[in-house]
């Protein structure tokens, strides 16, 4: 008997892999067989990349590639797809799956594939499904036999990063970096194609801290584990440089605190010591370390116990509030912010904070879906802007675009599709120059199924964006757009006017959150 | 498109490529040949449910055929259905409940409606008239439901020629459940209300087809055995004595998991289990059983000229197979793939082992540390041990069972490198 040793491999190049894939399908194509891909990616990055490769492969084999997306797939409309695939040059790609994505939506389209697997068999129907490590686990666990019918499973791992380093050693680092620090490193977190999520986790913790600071503290967790100790010294010696030149007061505290967790690390205790004193004298002078407790504390719990202990002893604590609020919003307790936030409302000492309030209460109405609650808090935001004193608080006709398009993104996420172009339209009509309102209209004609209104108003945004990041994003959603529709050239020429923008740095936090390709001026309104 | 496929021996990789198509249904020749890739078994064991299903009955026998994935089932019932003995003793209707049910949500009911509608539309689609007063009866029995279930009727054949609204009822109504669940759900409760109605009906077009053609009908169901194990029991365990009700020959598949419940133990004698085929003796990994790799053999054989493979890359790619004839396709053709892209003529080891670490490496994403526990003890004993994880693992194909004398377990081939990380 032949005995099994296993022999070892050297890994392929992510090209490789998707030629593989590209070769699958061509193959079946050719001999009109089904074939089913599930591509397993590990960073949205590669997943983004080797789409756009597999892209330019397919139309070099002359096939057409058709999304599917499962959010909006009400009823049967995978079947009546399968029906208008079955005998052309397409190959559907399943990629509706992000980590934003709930599970109940995985749970559907395996369901949804499950029950249509003979038919997809039958038809010779070709698709890729991408999914990511957890994903493919629960789509082989939930649906064997599904399962036990893919033809390949093409694992799609990150190669070193453009930085140097290695993707199994930065990634980590980037969550100890978080965990440990309450810092997103943004050129990491980048380059390592967290991308939206990692954008959505971490901004408002970064907001205030310097970017080279970031940096250097990433590089300074991969040179430790690394076990490189004199390249940690060398990067915390970078990040303390960064920050003495920095005003930011968040940004010195971060900096001691890692600089504190090197030293317990290597068991310079008196150093870690004289680094708590420095802390604890920083701390009392600046309301925000209370805020950076909530983030960098290991025991999630404390300092909002804190907080809140410091309200019972002091109710009108405004700081405390503030604090206790982010602290909520930061852990996700929309509702215990939304409270909080209101007695900030109600303690605030200027209007212009007041009107700060209102306006983030708008955008917490926002997340929790409570639009009418949403248009009466920016209406109130936006009142103190009017001088007639005698106009009613409360008042639609006050609202700003930014909040029209708030308004809109929250009934786009709710499906109210009506509702949501209306309020974009309204948007636009109060600031016909607001790309972040052209953009989402585009996304909400695209999930509407309107390519030509979709592609319009999607390059009139990104035409409007000065902010490079968001221009960059802008022609990657009209690349999908065209993709959507199978006009290849000109999804692959959009990707290229993407990539060609150049983003000098990525200012994380500042003035960029997405959601789902929804864009907000939120963070702009907080910040003005 | 199964229907244009040309069951030819491959001279050349892209043509291999083709034949080891995973799901590749094995339709019989003309004239009851067997289909040319169609291969026998080791003790052929098809030949058990042929004898039952031909041996004297008094009423049309009903029998669960079972087996674990890959390992078959649908070739077989394919092959069954073309036995000239079967045929000439049996009206047969093959189907997979996938396309008159959704599997995710499957009862009782869905099963009946669909065995009564396949067994209508088949006999009017080879020109059967049903007799007056039988198509009235039907007619009335689709007026009840129609009266309840508005959706079904879609008012497009109320006024169809008598037979011809049935045929529209039945396909309509298989649409209906499923794609809509509300739908389903409405038609089940309509059917509950007069459940022998509708095996009233089964029967009464099952004696209509015997009275015509002189045969009895012979339904054989595919992809029963996909459901979950609650939905398999609440049909075959609970309602067990209505699903053998209806007077035809009916052949449920169901799943292995069922199969081995200890509630089936009353119809086992009914009951045939299609074994993997066996690679190794019991506890003896190192030796091989030499008929189960001349099947594996013979299984590539048909589909590929032997050329196009070295012949110790075919013994380690049967190994890794497990005796599972889908992992073999699976292998064989992961293999093909590679050794295409090297422009290589023949299929070498490395190309086996290429496939084996694609398919290990698939494992590793899905297995957990306990799932390699218990692996790990399987293939120290081989023995059946009580774990709810087992199931998953049969399912999964990570665990295989093989059958001589007594049933043991082993790992999946491909897998054993894993349990030593």
């Amino acid at each position: 008997m032949t005995k099994t040793a296993c022999i070892c491999f050297d890994p392929e190049s992510l090209e490789t892999k998707v030629t593989t894939i590209a070769e699958e399908i061509a193959m079946a194509y050719r001999w009109s067989r089904p074939s089913i891909v599930f591509a397993i990616y590990t960073s949205a990055a590669i997943r983004k990349t080797a789409q756009k490769q597999l892209a330019s492969e397919l139309i070099r084999n002359k096939m057409d590639q058709v999304m599917y997306q499962v959010e909006y797939d009400a009823t049967g409309e995978f079947v009546s797809l399968l029906s208008r695939v079955k005998d052309g040059n397409a190959v559907i790609s399943i990629d509706p799956i992000n980590s934003n994505t709930p599970v109940s939506q995985i749970s559907k389209l395996i369901d949804i594939l499950d029950s249509n697997k003979r038919s997809i068999i039958e038809n010779g129907i070709r698709m890729v499904v991408w999914l990511t490590q957890e994903e493919s686990a629960l789509f082989a666990h939930s649906a064997p036999d599904l399962w036990a019918s893919r033809h390949r499973v093409i694992e799609l791992e990150d190669e070193a990063s453009t930085s140097g380093l290695d993707a199994t050693i930065a990634q980590p680092a980037i969550s100890t970096v978080v965990d440990r620090f309450g810092i997103a490193p943004a050129k990491q977190i980048d380059e390592m194609g967290l991308g939206q999520e990692g954008y959505l986790n971490f901004q408002d913790v970064t907001s205030d801290i310097d970017g080279d600071v970031q940096d250097a503290i990433a590089q300074a967790v991969v040179a430790w584990q690394n076990g490189d100790s004199q390249a940690v010294q060398n990067a915390l010696a970078t990040a303390c440089k960064a920050s003495q030149a920095s005003q930011s007061k968040f940004t010195k505290i971060v900096c001691i605190k890692a600089k504190k967790f090197f030293a317990h690390e290597r068991g310079a205790f008196a150093e870690e010591q004289e680094l708590d004193l420095k802390l604890a004298e920083i701390e009392k002078t600046d309301p925000r370390a209370f805020y950076s407790k909530t983030i960098i504390s290991t025991d999630n719990n404390a300092p909002i116990t804190d907080l809140e202990s410091a309200m019972v002893a002091n109710p009108g604590n405004i700081e405390a509030a503030e604090q206790l609020a982010k602290g909520y919003e930061m852990k996700g307790l929309i509702d215990q912010a939304i409270a909080a936030y209101k007695v900030c409302v109600k303690l605030a000492t200027s209007e212009s904070d007041e009107q700060r309030y209102w306006s983030i209460l708008g955008k917490l109405y926002t997340q929790v879906n409570g639009v009418d609650q949403a248009i009466a808090a920016f209406a109130i935001s936006s009142s103190f802007n009017n001088t007639d004193s005698n106009q009613a608080k409360v008042d639609v006709s006050q609202l700003n675009a930014d909040m029209w398009t708030e308004i809109g993104n929250v009934l786009l996420r709710g499906k109210d599709m009506k509702q949501a172009e209306a309020a974009f339209q309204q948007a636009i009509r109060l600031d016909s120059n607001n790309g972040v309102a052209f953009t989402n209209l585009g996304v909400l004609y695209s999930m509407m199924g309107l390519p030509t209104s979709a592609l319009e108003n999607l390059k009139k945004g990104a035409s409007l964006f000065t902010d490079d990041h968001k221009k960059r994003t802008a022609w990657n959603l009209i690349g999908d757009q065209y993709r959507m529709i199978g006009n290849y050239t000109e999804a692959v020429q959009s990707y290229q006017t993407a990539d060609d923008v150049v983003i000098e740095k990525l200012a994380v936090g500042k003035n960029t959150l997405f959601t789902n390709n929804l864009f907000s001026n939120f963070e702009e309104s907080r910040n003005k | 498109m199964t229907n244009h496929f040309n069951y030819l021996r491959a001279t050349d990789f892209d043509r291999a490529w083709l034949n080891f198509e995973l799901d590749l249904p094995l339709e019989a020749g003309t004239n009851g040949k067997p289909n040319p890739f169609y291969i026998t078994r080791p003790g052929d064991p098809i030949a058990e449910l042929i004898d039952g299903l031909l041996s004297p009955f008094y009423k049309p026998p009903k029998f669960f055929f079972s087996g674990h994935r890959g390992c078959g089932k649908s070739t077989e019932l394919l092959h069954l259905m073309a036995n000239p003995q079967i045929q000439k003793k049996f009206w047969p209707v093959v189907f997979s409940i996938r396309d008159e049910a959704d599997i995710i949500d499957l009862d009782f009911r869905d099963v009946l409606l669909a065995m009564g509608g396949r067994m209508f539309l088949e006999f009017r689609k080879q020109g059967g008239v049903l007799p007056s007063k039988l198509m009235k009866d039907l007619e009335s029995w689709r007026g009840r439901v129609e009266e309840e279930v508005t959706t079904v009727k879609e008012g497009k054949y109320s006024n169809m020629e008598v037979g011809a609204g049935l045929e529209a009822f039945f396909a309509n109504a298989s649409l209906k459940m499923r794609m809509e669940p509300k739908t389903r759900r409405q038609i089940r409760q309509v059917i509950d209300k007069n459940v022998t109605g509708l095996i009233d009906v089964i029967n009464s077009i099952a004696g209509a087809v015997q009275a015509r053609d002189g045969r009895i009908p012979l339904i054989l169901i595919d992809d029963l055995d996909k459901p979950g194990l609650k939905e398999a029991k609440s049909i075959f365990q609970e309602r067990r004595e209505i699903m053998l009700q209806p007077n035809c020959a009916i052949v449920y598949t169901v799943s292995s998991a069922l199969f081995y419940s200890k509630e089936f133990d009353a119809i086992r004698d009914q009951a045939m289990f299609l074994p993997n085929v066996m690679l190794h003796p019991h506890r003896l990994p190192e030796q091989y059983v030499k008929e189960g790799y001349e099947t594996m053999k013979l299984f590539v054989s048909k589909r590929m000229e032997s050329r196009l493979i070295e012949p110790q890359a075919l013994l380690l790619a049967i190994t890794y197979s497990g005796g599972v004839f889908r992992e073999m396709a699976r292998i064989m053709r992961t293999a093909i793939g590679r050794a295409r892209r090297r422009n290589a003529d023949q299929v070498d080891k490395t190309d086996v082992e290429w496939a084996a670490t694609e398919i290990r490496n698939e494992y590793r994403r899905i297995l957990e540390k306990e799932d390699i526990a218990v692996l790990r003890n399987f293939f120290k004993n081989n023995h059946m041990q009580s774990s709810e994880r087992i199931r998953p693992l049969l399912q999964l194909l990570a665990l295989l069972e093989y059958k001589n004398g007594e049933n043991w377990f082993d790992v999946h081939p491909v897998l054993k490198a894993v349990l030593n990380d």
